[in-house]
């Protein structure tokens, strides 16, 4: 279909003005206004959201300290580890290492793949 | 500057270097004004719908991920900006039976557009090409002016490859009627 010679040469010819001068300037200015913009509102919610999880966690304090804190004896617990009870910990501990593992290795491999589309 | 110095701009403007945007704009501003600029009549709300344009593609920038190219995600910015500006403006057309168009053959059409040194024939040209719809010119533009792929102006105007042709083939057909209408006139 390309060859319509016609209705190439008809698209070009209609008159095409360039942007007015002064518009790229105008346009940056614009651009980092709303850069100022998005700063200003990402700061505005970090702050909201840090008031509000500090007062939640104040407001937590306060509710333990008033009926669970003043009930609390105070007291070193003694450990007596039978080999039942170790050998459940230690297969806690290999779990717990094993999901580190996988977490470190899928980092890694994350970060590989990233880093090779970035690159292509 | 090809598409792997763009993706690294992007990511500099990401990291908060936000001057780099400069290179986008002095690369992309004359020719997304002139895209817009065949599709919308006013020049003034060309001017406005390109700094729209430039303005979303900032904000946006982010959710670029370099599946296509960044000259492809921007226009389909500046189509999607330029349909809901007209959308607004509730701008009409005029319409033509769709059996008159399955009518004329496409040989015929080919013959036609075949030739660009006919004076008269350009002219009655350009009057058509104004009677389009904004879809119409944006495809046409897409494909004559620019010269960009079926595939690209299906990912640019969110249709399939197959669309694009048949919708091509139509305003071709449609661009024959309306110069065969205005000799009669």
């Amino acid at each position: 279909m390309k060859p319509d010679k016609a209705i190439t040469k008809a698209l070009t010819r209609q008159e095409n003005p360039g942007l007015p001068p002064g518009f790229e300037s105008r346009m940056m200015a614009q651009i980092y206004r709303a850069e100022a913009k998005r700063k200003r509102q990402t700061f505005l919610l970090n702050i909201g959201l840090l008031s509000l999880t500090s007062l939640g966690l104040i407001g937590l304090a306060a509710y333990l300290l008033r009926d669970y804190l003043s009930e609390i004896a105070l007291r070193m617990p003694s450990l007596h580890l039978s080999s039942e009870a170790a050998s459940q910990y230690g297969f806690g501990f290999y779990i717990a290492f094993l999901i580190l593992v996988l977490i470190v290795t899928d980092h890694c491999i994350r970060h590989f793949i990233q880093k090779k589309r970035a690159k292509h | 500057m090809d598409n792997r110095d763009e993706f690294q701009i992007i990511q500099r403007i990401l990291n908060g270097e936000t001057n780099q945007f400069s290179f986008l704009l002095n690369r992309y501003s004359h020719t997304i004004y002139s895209l817009i600029a065949r599709i919308i009549s006013s020049r003034e709300d060309a001017e406005e719908l390109t700094q729209d344009t430039f303005l979303k593609a900032f904000k946006k920038l982010d959710t670029f991920k370099g599946d296509c190219s960044f000259s492809t995600w921007l226009f389909r910015i500046a189509y999607n900006t330029a349909v809901s500006a007209t959308r607004k403006a509730r701008v009409e057309f005029p319409a033509i039976d769709e059996t008159m168009l399955d009518r004329v053959s496409d040989d015929a059409a080919e013959a036609v557009f075949a030739e660009d040194e006919n004076e008269e024939l350009l002219q009655k040209l350009e009057a058509a090409l104004a009677q389009l719809n904004m879809e119409e010119k944006m495809l046409i533009t897409l494909y004559y002016t620019e010269d960009r792929s079926v595939a690209e102006i299906a990912s640019i105007m969110e249709l399939t490859g197959d669309n694009v042709k048949i919708k091509l083939y139509r305003i071709r057909k449609k661009l024959y009627l309306l110069i065969n209408t205005n000799k009669t006139v």
